[in-house]
């Protein structure tokens, strides 16, 4: 990105200021954040449709405003132990290459800025299973967020997953 | 480059979407020349004439939008086609070739015109295509290349160039006119483009042999529909004149009708129609002139001739001749009227004798058989009785026209009118230019071929040569024109069509699917479930509306259904293309092209088909030698057929090539890991199916020992988004089949809600043989733990559905839930469901693509809302039929691998 202030018109501007806003919600203990250009809304949770031959973490199809749209439980994606829905159970439905997709999380928390310059690289050494979906960690005050990689969130894995069950 | 205007927007749209029509006639052309080039070294005059005219007509549209680069290109490729047309070269792959090019390169160009509005960018290439064509032009004409050994019929050739310089003559004379009336009247600009193109394509369309039309059932068709409308309107029109015959409009209308009437009906060679189309015009010429109210009789006759041709037209629509009964007694009739008439009329008379007698009729084409045409030389009886006292006589010696002869009416013509010939005149020359303006079919028509030059019949014609053309008249008439065809949209059969916004049509389809759920929703809603009242004019209504919608849903299905003639035609030049880089000889032949298939299948199906096509003939098909010493013919063979079986379409593509190598397939299979043990278990549709994974044969040996597999995933993938399947069967040696099989319908199905546990699926109703309750002695459990039912005198597999797809059923015992049988192409298994909750037609909504990422759904082919806005799982009866034999086959229980699939 240039520093000229010239070379930046309106579109570029408010996606950069899209670019370092993050919707932070909560997944056990820890505050996770994704950006919010990819976020279209957030709705409570829903009746669920199981489908058959899915991983565990898609629970199934949600009808949304008569849009069949799949959700995924990010606790079950990062290999948590499963949790009852509750009232403060959302879905955050993202837009990713055309497609929607609900996200399941504990609880929505709130949009914030974390300027790049706060934001370090993914640690090289985790246990956890989350870990692999991290995009980098946003220091605001004095707690971090988890920044996700979305797309890896939604896709990654799969292959190896595949492979594994080849293996056995 | 030319900066188009919106008139000049929507002439270049029209000129878009004929030019791409044009090409895709084209090329099939040309495979076709290729291939009797090839065979037989013959030449078919009648094709290349056909295909000139196409590149012809596109020169003439490019011309007059002021695409250069097209019209330069398609010059040239015209230029060379006139070599071959009058057989100064022997025709070789290699001009096809250029052809060929040509096309290509003017899609590329079309396709920028229509993103960018120019045709910018494609000058050099133009350059360079042109400058090959010429270069064979050059080697033509310098003799450096071989003549033909077949010398066209040298007359048709001559009087089709001749007809043609006429027809470009017409485009641009019509496009000048076109800028005129552009000028002068806003939005009739676009109203003559169709008009032109119903002018072109009809000039195409002529025999140069015979000079006869090869007629095209959609031409017939559109005759039909046209003359139907034309006859609707003469009538009309006399009945009002009939009414008020002070109404001078009347007659005008009347005429207007029988003119275009006579046009179209000549284009298409329909003699006798032509001929009564004349006359009638004719006399309602001398009416227009004369300006007196016309006899009650003549507007009885009329009226009856209108008859008479709308028995024929019928007739012809039936597919049979255009004869007319009594032709020649009604133009006797008609020709009476004329005189009688003409007592009343001296100055037209004065007009018609004073135009060149000689005057060559550039509007009729040669019809031999026309009666005037055998009776010109005659002198024709002198006929003194006056105005509608004359008795008919039906005898061919009546045939002898007396307005055939100047002068006639002249001696016959004793009162007076305030006409002046000025007056007349004009009124005429306005006439011609509406029929020019208009694209009225005559115009184009090429010159007359009898050594005889004829006489102009009526005075209209006679004055045409001294008709001057000014841009007030053009306009005036095209606004007359443009009148007409306003009379009574409602009378008639005629077939019309709109070409409509592919984006309107699909959100009305959307919005009818919502209507279909909201329709659900209101018939079902719970509110009126819990109302303790009797529903009984509900429930009617309901009905009522559901007919409605269900009735609005098919049309609206069927306005999306288009035929698959143009993809499959598309797959000739692929067939050539692909053949010839490998050495092969292959014929495709198409079966089926009017098998008519939704506009989505028709947008998947392309890719498939040409991934398949491909590998027919690229591994399929073998060597003409290796053929030869495998005792098949030297010509490989494809086929591509299209038809309807049950609910589907079925593509298929069938080759008589060597066939799929079950060894190497299992093989390659065993290799990658895909399946275990030696596959010997394994029946050949499952080897078949192997090919279908992602990635089988990109690498190796496969493609190139047993051909198949590039691409196939792509195929199964393109298939299965519109809910198809792909079969495939195979005999080694003999050649292989794969069977596209597509769903009609893409949106709305009839299906059978069912329940199990707490779970809602939809079997769709076309699968669904019978429901029935199991008796206890109508099972038997097999060693694995397979339950088989007795159904009638079959055994068929029993499925818990709650089992397959892991939930938790009401009943665990078979006899107290409902059985249904369902079937697919021959296979069939009984389901084991709760309960039935009813017949229901749902939208298909499909299941995110997210979904196929992350998973492989078994037995579903999607969803859809159901009225209290849950979603139900629509099951794919086929699929899930796959996965239970797969399974069983394998000799795994069906139980373990259910619960396994639950636990994961």
């Amino acid at each position: 990105m240039s520093e000229d202030p010239r070379n930046i018109d309106l579109e570029e501007g408010m996606e950069d200021t899209l670019e370092d806003k993050y919707l932070t919600f909560k997944v056990g203990d820890e505050e996770y954040g994704i950006e919010i250009r990819y976020v279209t809304e957030i709705i409570g949770i829903q009746s669920i449709t199981e489908l058959p031959d899915m991983p565990q973490y898609v629970k199934g199809v949600i009808n949304l405003r008569g849009k069949v749209i799949p959700v995924l439980d990010v606790r079950l994606r990062f290999g948590l132990e499963e949790r009852e829905y509750d009232e403060r159970t959302s879905i955050i439905v993202v837009n990713i290459q055309e497609m929607a997709v609900g996200l399941i999380v504990d609880t929505v928390s709130e949009v914030m800025d974390i300027p790049k310059s706060e934001v370090e690289p993914p640690p090289r050494v985790s246990k956890g299973a989350g870990s692999r979906y991290i995009q980098g960690m946003g220091k605001v005050d004095k707690s971090v967020k988890i920044l996700l990689d979305i797309q890896k969130l939604l896709f990654e894995g799969e292959l190896e997953d595949l492979q594994k069950l080849a293996e056995k | 480059m030319t900066e188009f205007d919106s008139e000049q927007r929507e002439i270049l749209l029209g000129f878009l979407e004929e030019g791409r029509e044009m090409l895709d006639e084209v090329e099939p052309l040309l495979i076709e020349l290729e291939k009797l080039a090839g065979e037989a070294g013959e030449v078919d005059y009648e094709t290349i004439n056909t295909v000139f005219r196409l590149f012809h007509s596109l020169k003439g549209g490019a011309g007059f939008l002021d695409l250069r680069v097209i019209a330069d290109v398609t010059h040239n490729a015209e230029t060379l086609l006139d070599l071959f047309r009058k057989g100064e070269a022997q025709l070789r792959s290699e001009h096809i070739d250029l052809w060929t090019r040509t096309c290509d390169f003017l899609r590329m160009v079309i396709d920028d015109l229509e993103e960018k509005g120019s045709e910018e960018g494609h000058e050099a290439e133009a350059g360079i295509l042109s400058e090959a064509l010429i270069e064979y032009i050059d080697r033509i004409k310098s003799g450096e290349e071989p003549a033909a050994d077949a010398e066209p019929a040298e007359t048709p050739s001559e009087v089709e160039a001749s007809e043609d310089e006429q027809a470009g003559k017409d485009w641009e004379a019509i496009g000048e006119s076109v800028e005129e009336a552009v000028e002068a009247a806003d939005d009739d600009a676009d109203e003559e483009e169709p008009e032109e193109a119903v002018a072109a394509s009809a000039d195409d369309l002529v025999d140069p042999k015979t000079g006869q039309l090869l007629a095209s059932p959609e031409m017939v068709q559109a005759f039909v529909s046209e003359a139907t409308e034309q006859l609707d309107m003469a009538e009309e029109a006399l009945l009002a004149l009939e009414k008020d015959p002070e109404d001078s409009e009347n007659v005008n209308q009347a005429f207007r009708a029988f003119h275009s009437f006579k046009g179209n009906a000549g284009f298409l060679g329909y003699s006798d129609f032509q001929t009564l189309g004349h006359h009638s015009e004719a006399v309602l010429d001398q009416l227009r002139t004369t300006g007196e109210p016309p006899d009650n009789k003549v507007v009885t006759l009329l009226l009856e001739i209108i008859d008479f041709l709308r028995g024929g037209v019928e007739q012809v629509s039936q597919g049979r001749s255009d004869a007319v009964p009594a032709t020649s007694g009604l133009v006797h009739l008609l020709e009476d009227a004329i005189s009688g008439q003409g007592a009343a009329k001296p100055k037209a008379g004065g007009a018609d004798a004073a135009a060149p007698p000689s005057a060559p009729k550039p509007t009729e084409p040669p019809k031999p058989e026309l009666p005037e045409e055998q009776a010109a030389p005659v002198e024709p009886p002198p006929k003194p009785q006056p105005a509608g006292e004359q008795t008919p006589t039906v005898e061919p010696t009546a045939e002898a026209p007396s307005e055939e002869k100047p002068g006639t009416k002249k001696e016959k013509a004793p009162s007076g009118s305030g006409l002046t010939p000025a007056d007349a005149q004009k009124a005429l020359s306005e006439l011609n230019e509406q029929a020019r303006a208009s694209g009225t079919p005559p115009e184009p028509q090429k010159s007359d071929r009898t050594p005889e030059p004829k006489l102009e019949p009526t005075p209209k014609d006679k004055i045409q040569p001294t008709d001057s053309s000014k841009p007030g008249e053009t306009s005036q008439t095209v606004e007359q024109s443009n009148a007409a065809p306003k009379a009574d949209p409602g009378k008639g059969v005629s077939r019309q069509s709109v070409r409509v916004d592919v984006e309107k049509l699909d959100l009305l389809l959307d919005l009818i699917g919502e209507l279909v759920i909201i329709e659900a929703m209101v018939a079902q809603s719970p509110d009126i479930k819990e109302l303790d009242v009797p529903l009984e004019k509900f429930e009617r209504a309901v009905i009522q509306l559901d007919k409605l919608t269900r009735e609005l849903q098919d049309i609206a299905t069927s306005i999306r259904m288009i035929p698959l003639a143009g993809t499959f035609r598309r797959m000739m030049r692929l067939v050539r293309d692909v053949s010839q880089k490998a050495g092969k000889k292959v014929d495709l032949e198409i079966v089926g092209e009017d098998t008519e298939v939704d506009k989505t299948v028709i947008e998947q199906i392309t890719d498939p088909l040409v991934h398949i096509i491909r590998n027919s003939v690229d591994h399929g098909i073998e060597l003409p030698d290796v053929r030869e010493a495998s005792g098949k013919p030297r010509n490989g063979k494809v086929i591509l057929e299209a038809k309807y079986v049950g609910g589907e379409v079925w593509i298929l593509i069938k080759d008589n090539g060597r066939g799929l190598h079950r060894e190497k397939i299992l093989n390659k299979a065993l290799e990658r890991g895909i399946i275990s043990g030696d596959g010997a278990g394994m029946r050949d549709e499952e080897v078949w199916q192997l090919i279908f994974q992602p990635g089988f044969s990109t690498a190796d040996q496969v493609t190139e020992v047993s051909g198949r597999g590039v691409g196939m995933d792509v195929v199964r993938r393109n298939i299965e988004n519109i809910r198809g399947k792909v079969d495939v069967r195979s005999v080694t040696g003999e050649g292989t089949t794969v069977i596209l099989r597509i769903p009609l319908t893409l949106a709305i199905i009839d299906g059978m809600l069912v329940r199990v546990g707490e779970t809602t699926y939809v079997i769709p109703i076309v699968a669904i043989q019978r429901s029935l309750l199991a008796e206890e002695e109508n099972i038997t459990q097999l060693v694995d733990g397979q339950e088989v039912m007795r159904i009638r005198d079959k055994l068929l597999p029993a499925v818990r559905l709650s089992e397959f797809f892991g939930v938790e059923a009401q009943y665990e015992d078979l006899t107290m839930g409902t059985t249904m049988v369902v079937e697919h192409d021959g296979r069939q298994v009984c389901l084991l469901v709760d309960e039935i909750l009813g017949q229901h037609q749902v939208v298909i909504k499909g299941l995110s693509e997210y979904i196929g990422q992350v998973g492989d759904v078994h037995g579903i082919s999607g969803c859809t809302i159901l009225g209290d806005g849950t979603i139900s799982l629509i099951i794919d009866v086929a699929g899930l039929i796959d996965t239970v034999e797969t399974v069983s086959d394998s000799a795994i229980d069906l139980e373990t691998v259910s619960s396994e699939r639950s636990k994961e």
